[in-house]
């Protein structure tokens, strides 16, 4: 379905509107729902200031300590008494920066580097490429704790911790097709009428990869967040008082017998937002014809 | 088919009787005599040498392996008996100390031990270089002279009211002087003492395993081999516990208190602590080096909410630096729960408010719920305004960072944060006091100097009169708990310890140590 033109980016929107009714027609409702609860997500974190200000999602507040789900508190408190709403959806705002920050890099990094060694086939694409075998063996935790050594926890090392691991398998899955496609007739004759490398690479291979930029990016997203919430679990993500999932999940394991609301709250949370972005890059993928995914 | 090893059936059972009791008889028999003793803690061993340790966990350990001059007879630390010295006498001016040893007694190695053991183990703990943060216990020694093999003669500068007391502590214990120098550094994996354990394996991280002296020369050890293992969360402990994996549980969370109360597979068992938790405050820096800040912030937390919500009630506000329980102990008035006051100290020695962030430090799994306090401290410290930045360690590299001394600052250790939890559980009174509050003490991480609290502890050190001794110590408990603290008190502990069906026999003291040589197991 993606047109082998000569520099003709798919209009976005256009796409998205042919996305959700190629959804409907389809019949998956059970995408549909998670697109619906991607929107929530990001909703809720981009909403969270207004809803709940910071000091309410903070403050330690022991006498109304591990209190069950009621009409004031609709997802009861934590062990120290702060609203489970409030944490939650300020939790979203870290989850969906590091998420969203970290697979862009990821992406951008990715598919530089792939794009590149991709066209340029020599020494130097081959040395980078067993770089970037290297670093997929090299396992992510630890990775992440170097990271966390050298810059001290938080959101940045977070972020950085996973983009930085993401780039090798981006630029192994972007290198295909860059490979296939500068062996394209629209190629050559770009290059016969005097077209310069960059020019090619970026006016005419990348934009016919956009589609699987995509697709990778929103798988991507879901395996950062969750990465990210296990980082935190570890401890290595953002300090107390900030709230994040992963944290609030290690925080409440002490209760998990007698409160559960206070796991299963983050829990389910993050159960259900890597569930609908995994849901979603898949019919993603399927919506963009996978025969194209190899005609690319 | 003929087969020349064939059966018959009956044959078959005998033999299969015979096989069975071959090895159940001796197992049973074995099994009278000795059993695995398992124990998990929150921390790992650091060292094995009594001379450097500074940590409870690992003082639980080696206490097994090595053995004092004098001990304590029981937990109430009521009298102190013979050990290793079977009699000792005091000269008339009280600065000679004469100890008549045990004879025939061997080192683990073979080496006897005598008085010139004694001599050597005293001046190593007093050698700078081997630098033990105990040394300052000792300083009031002057001179150790062998009058004999069996006779050995301690000279003290002044008149020591506590030379006895020092000497049945912990770090006083007795090491094979030839183990020392063969191991040089390397001594503290390799412990060799008198005691009624020996130290059989030790796999750093995963357990330390002790095995039963055949040749102590007092009452042999109950237990066959005893297994140490670090478990750092109290979750897991219980569960070890309750599984079977483990005898003894120490350090039990207190949600996880009630479930062992109401029968499961294991007994709760509760003890009075000497510990006290605090957060210790940088007294080199803003905005702790003022002492009316330091007692404001005191006034900032609501210590009653944080027992009952965090620790389940076990726990008890302070009401002093030191918990019932210590030698000494004057009483004080709890510091009420009155943040305006707080605010309004602040605002006076901060005009426009404190604008640097103070740096929280803390530990997780060592303490009781060490971690959750100190976000709660936290959270009431942005409540009077302050802005602050946490941090989380492990028990191993926190010590290790606490005690590195830095350039500027305190100059005994850390000048990186403003304020970080530790505890103490200390049952001597001048030992408590010297540590923290004197400010030549090598312990004294809050730079703290007081010179009226220094003229009290140096002009008690040398009183001989115990009533007198303690009169002083409550004048400075007072000052330091009225007029200057160096801390943010939290808590008084209370020690909650798992144990499994028939286990019997420990002997818990206040200062966390258990005894445990004379633990039976039952099935």
């Amino acid at each position: 379905m993606a047109p082998s033109t000569l520099a003709s980016p798919t209009p976005d929107a256009k796409q998205r509107q042919g996305f959700l009714g190629y959804l409907i027609r389809r019949r998956s409702y059970t995408v549909l729902a998670a697109a619906v609860v991607m929107v929530l997500f990001v909703a809720a974190a981009l909403a969270a200031p207004l809803l709940y200000d910071w000091e309410t999602t903070t403050r330690v507040a022991l006498d109304r300590a591990l209190m069950p789900l009621s009409a004031a508190y609709p997802l009861g408190t934590d062990e120290l008494g702060r609203d489970m709403v409030a944490r939650l959806i300020w939790g979203a705002r870290i989850t969906l920066v590091v998420g969203v920050v970290s697979v862009a890099i990821a992406m951008v990094v990715g598919v530089v580097i792939g794009a590149l060694c991709g066209y340029y086939e020599n020494w130097l694409s081959s040395a980078v490429m067993r770089f970037m075998d290297f670093m997929i063996a090299f396992p992510r935790t630890l990775f992440a704790i170097i990271i966390v050594t050298a810059f001290g926890s938080g959101v940045v090392s977070l972020i950085l911790a996973i983009g930085i691991s993401t780039v090798p398998a981006n630029v192994r899955l972007f290198r295909g097709p860059v490979l296939a496609l500068k062996r394209r007739q629209f190629t050559t004759a770009a290059k016969a009428l005097g077209a310069k490398d960059s020019s090619i690479l970026f006016s005419h291979i990348l934009p016919n990869t956009m589609s699987l930029v995509i697709i990778q990016g929103t798988l991507s997203l879901a395996e950062a967040i969750l990465i990210g919430a296990g980082l935190s679990f570890l401890g290595l993500g953002p300090q107390p008082p900030t709230p994040e999932w992963g944290a609030m999940i290690a925080a409440s394991r002490a209760h998990i017998t007698t409160h559960p609301h206070v796991i299963l709250v983050p829990g389910l949370a993050l159960f259900l937002v890597i569930l609908s972005f995994n849901l979603v890059g898949d019919a993603l993928r399927d919506y963009i014809d996978p025969r194209s995914r190899k005609a690319l | 088919m003929f087969n020349p090893f064939s059966m018959t059936r009956r044959t078959h059972l005998k033999l299969g009787l015979a096989l069975f009791a071959s090895v159940a008889l001796p197992m049973a028999a074995v099994a009278e005599q000795s059993f695995e003793l398992r124990i998990v803690q929150g921390a790992d061993v650091d060292t094995l040498d009594p001379a450097v340790s500074r940590s409870t966990p690992s003082q639980l350990v080696f206490s097994n392996i090595f053995s004092t001059l004098v001990r304590w007879k029981d937990t109430k630390l009521s009298e102190l008996v013979p050990d290793l010295a079977v009699s000792w006498t005091k000269s008339d001016d009280g600065l000679k100390w004469t100890f008549k040893l045990r004879q025939d007694v061997k080192f683990h190695d073979g080496t006897p031990f005598d008085a010139e053991a004694v001599k050597f183990n005293i001046e190593r703990i007093l050698d700078p270089a081997l630098g033990s943060p105990n040394r300052s216990l000792f300083s009031g020694i002057s001179k150790v002279t062998v009058i004999d093999p069996q006779t050995v003669q301690i000279e003290t500068k002044e008149p020591s009211p506590i030379l006895l007391e020092t000497l049945a502590d912990e770090y006083s214990a007795m090491n094979s002087p030839t183990a020392v120098k063969e191991a040089g550094r390397a001594y503290s994996r390799k412990p060799v003492g008198t005691g009624p354990y020996v130290l059989s394996e030790w796999i750093p991280g995963q357990s330390v395993t002790l095995s039963r002296n055949p040749d102590y020369y007092g009452t042999p050890g109950k237990a066959g081999t005893m297994t140490f293992r670090p478990v750092p969360e109290a979750s897991a402990r219980l569960i070890e516990l309750q599984t079977g994996n483990a005898d003894i549980a120490l350090n039990i969370a207190p949600e996880s208190a009630s479930e062992l109360r109401e029968g499961g597979s294991g007994t709760l068992v509760q003890a009075p602590s000497s510990f006290q938790i605090f957060f210790e405050l940088n007294t080199t820096k803003p905005p702790f080096n003022d002492p009316r800040v330091r007692l404001a912030i005191n006034h900032a937390i609501d210590r009653q909410a944080i027992i009952d919500k965090i620790l389940g009630g076990y726990g008890k506000v302070p009401e002093g630096v030191f918990p019932e329980g210590v030698q000494g102990r004057a009483q004080q008035t709890a510091y009420a729960y009155d943040p305006d006051r707080a605010k309004a100290i602040f605002a006076e020695a901060f005009p426009g408010g404190f604008k640097e962030k103070v740096v929280i430090w803390t530990c997780a799994g060592r303490y009781m719920k060490d971690k959750e306090v100190a976000e709660t401290v936290q959270s009431y410290l942005s409540a009077i305004g302050l802005e602050t930045e946490f941090k989380v360690w492990e028990w191993a590299t926190y010590q290790k960072t606490l005690y590195r001394a830095e350039e500027g600052g305190t100059g005994k250790g850390t000048n990186a944060a403003n304020m970080w939890l530790l505890g103490t559980g200390i049952t001597n009174a001048d030992w408590r006091l010297h540590r923290k509050f004197h400010s030549s003490d090598a312990s004294n991480l809050t730079g703290y100097d007081n010179p009226k609290v220094d003229e009290l502890m140096d002009a008690a050190a040398t009183e001989m009169d115990y009533e007198t001794r303690m009169k002083v110590y409550g004048e400075v408990q007072s000052i330091v708990w009225n007029e200057a603290p160096n801390a943010l008190s939290l808590f008084d502990q209370v020690q909650l310890i798992g144990i499994g069906p028939g286990i019997k026999g420990l002997e818990i003291f206040g200062d966390e140590i258990v005894k445990l040589d004379q633990v039976t197991k039952e099935d």
